[in-house]
């Protein structure tokens, strides 16, 4: 899985009926293809045996202090088993707790807690898996409790479970703008080793806070931060373009695409130019 | 603060309302304000998202009612059916029940079977795939080889009954038909729901009688055997009820309603 991907919706399934010469893979949310078979099933099948895919879930509840949910690991390994996708992620936060599912992305508290609970968690759901899981950070709206700065608190965790990371820069940025933090130092302090892949997404500027709402195109912030995260980690760490609400016609999405094709250019370009000075 | 501690006031806060913590730092005090705000976001949200959840599952029922009206059924329903399962497409599968016992929709007993049959569709479209009976298979094969092999219905198979002309009212608003003068009215029939080979989901009427020999099979997958069951049971006089037997099995195995046992796909 290289180069630049999309987040597969429904309504583009027709538009993946061969390749495409911009988008290179794609990512399926996994818990819409958890069903014993039919239309859903059909369509995924068909549009792998073209894509690389990565699956992308969000409801593992992995931060939760309710037990894993087996039933749910399995269907995702039968799930795995059937698309082999290149990488499975989920969210490093909880959705629900005393058997309610909430189907949304809580925060966790940053404490040394939290970090054993999630990496005892993460090593036994990665034991079940067979393969490395890929842990995606989350936008959040309240402070949570703890001693740890967030990417404190995702690194530890990468560092000690062995897990990859999924980094949203969209969702750094919210957060950012939500807690009066500046988002390049959390870039600097994720461990670059564990960085497995990138999302991109828009959101939606209430003026003294943020909302991830994924519905909009990716801001000119957004691909500031993306521009940095070439500079620290390079251009190799595949990135998505995510859009879950308001969905557009795949060419609005390619546009996006191209945007950022450019900045890796520019970016290669410079590497070039500094290679050829020294 | 402990994770369970956290998590257990977290969400107690955005289904029931309420401050999200009481900071004992004044330093925090300000913190707390912020949270007391923004906890709206996950609420809002919460509520927004399994909303949203039951209207796309429900579509033809949430365009009966109007969008007050199911917005105010999806209030109470998230309420006290609150979702259980990680994922969200299986949210709303007690809807229908709930319709039927709660005021004032129980005094409207189609929207009931409205949302019945809207998630007997819903499950056709993701219930598991099995190689279905062909017509070739069914020609060249004995009906001792039928027999052996049995006829299964497809899992996409519900078979239903109506009370009210609920089918019908929902073709006319799923295709937006002005045409078709169609008002709740009283109307008891039976109907077969299922994904055909082609992948569409479908309904369709069936009469008491193929109704009752196609359940019957559902039971026993021996189609001789189901058949003399019914046979015995209507007492009607029918000139041939051997042709009309064969006709029901061989349009059922052309809709791809059945398929064999022992599958592994």
């Amino acid at each position: 899985m290289q180069g630049f991907g999309l987040g597969l919706r429904p309504t583009h399934y027709p538009d993946f009926k061969g390749p495409h010469t911009k988008i290179k893979w794609l990512e399926a949310v996994t818990d819409n293809y958890l069903v014993p078979g039919g239309i859903p099933l059909y369509h995924l099948s068909k549009i792998r045996e073209i894509y690389p895919m990565a699956i992308h879930g969000v409801a593992m509840n992995i931060g939760s202090y309710d037990p894993i949910d087996q039933q749910y690991l399995k269907q995702v390994k039968a799930l795995m088993q059937k698309i082999k996708p290149a990488l499975i992620s989920d969210h490093l936060c909880w959705t629900g707790v005393g058997g309610r599912k909430m189907h949304d992305l809580y925060p966790m508290p940053y404490t040394q807690e939290s970090i054993e609970h999630v990496v005892k968690r993460i090593s036994m759901i990665q034991d079940f898996l067979g393969c490395e899981l890929v842990l995606e950070n989350v936008s959040t709206y309240v402070n949570s409790p703890g001693e740890l700065k967030e990417w404190e608190y995702i690194k530890e965790i990468a560092q000690l479970s062995g897990c990859g990371l999924l980094v949203d820069l969209n969702n750094i940025y919210v957060n950012s703008r939500n807690y009066q933090f500046n988002p390049i130092e959390y870039l600097n302090g994720l461990p670059a080793n564990r960085i497995r892949q990138l999302h991109l997404a828009g959101h939606s500027d209430m003026g003294d806070f943020c909302i991830d709402t994924h519905d909009k195109e990716v801001s000119n912030a957004v691909w500031q931060l993306y521009k940095v995260s070439l500079e620290l980690w390079g251009e190799k760490i595949p990135c998505m373009i995510e859009r879950d609400d308001d969905i557009p016609q795949l060419d609005v999405l390619v546009s996006e695409i191209e945007v950022g094709e450019q900045l890796v250019k520019a970016f290669q370009l410079e590497m070039e130019l500094e290679d050829a000075t020294h | 603060m402990q994770l369970i501690d956290w998590q257990t006031q977290f969400q107690n806060t955005v289904v029931l309302g309420g401050p999200l913590w009481e900071p004992t730092n004044p330093v925090k005090i300000n913190q707390a304000k912020i949270n007391d705000q923004r906890i709206k976001i996950y609420q809002n949200a919460y509520v927004q998202r399994l909303t949203l959840a039951l209207r796309e599952n429900y579509t033809v029922t949430h365009l009966a009612m109007g969008d007050e009206e199911f917005n105010s059924l999806a209030t109470r329903y998230i309420e006290m059916q609150p979702s259980v399962r990680p994922s969200i497409r299986w949210f709303g599968s007690h809807l229908s029940r709930f319709l039927m016992d709660q005021l004032p929709w129980s005094r409207s007993p189609w929207l009931s079977e409205l949302a019945n049959l809207e998630w007997a569709l819903r499950h056709s479209q993701d219930a598991e795939d099995l190689q279905n009976w062909t017509m070739d298979e069914l020609k060249n094969k004995t009906p001792d080889d039928w027999e052996e092999e049995g006829f299964f219905l497809h899992p996409s198979v519900t078979l239903m009954e109506f009370k009210w002309n609920s089918p019908q009212l929902w073709k006319k608003i799923s295709t937006n038909d002005l045409e078709l003068k169609v008002s709740p009215q009283r109307l008891v029939q039976k109907v077969v729901v299922w994904r055909s080979v082609d992948l569409a989901c479908q309904w369709k009427c069936l009469s008491t009688l193929e109704f009752e020999l196609i359940k019957a099979l559902g039971r026993s997958h021996n189609f001789f055997e189901s058949f003399k069951r019914v046979k015995r049971k209507t007492k009607l006089k029918m000139d041939d009820w051997n042709s009309w037997a064969a006709m029901c099995l061989s349009t059922w195995v052309q809709d791809g309603l059945l398929v064999k046992k022992d599958q592994d796909i």
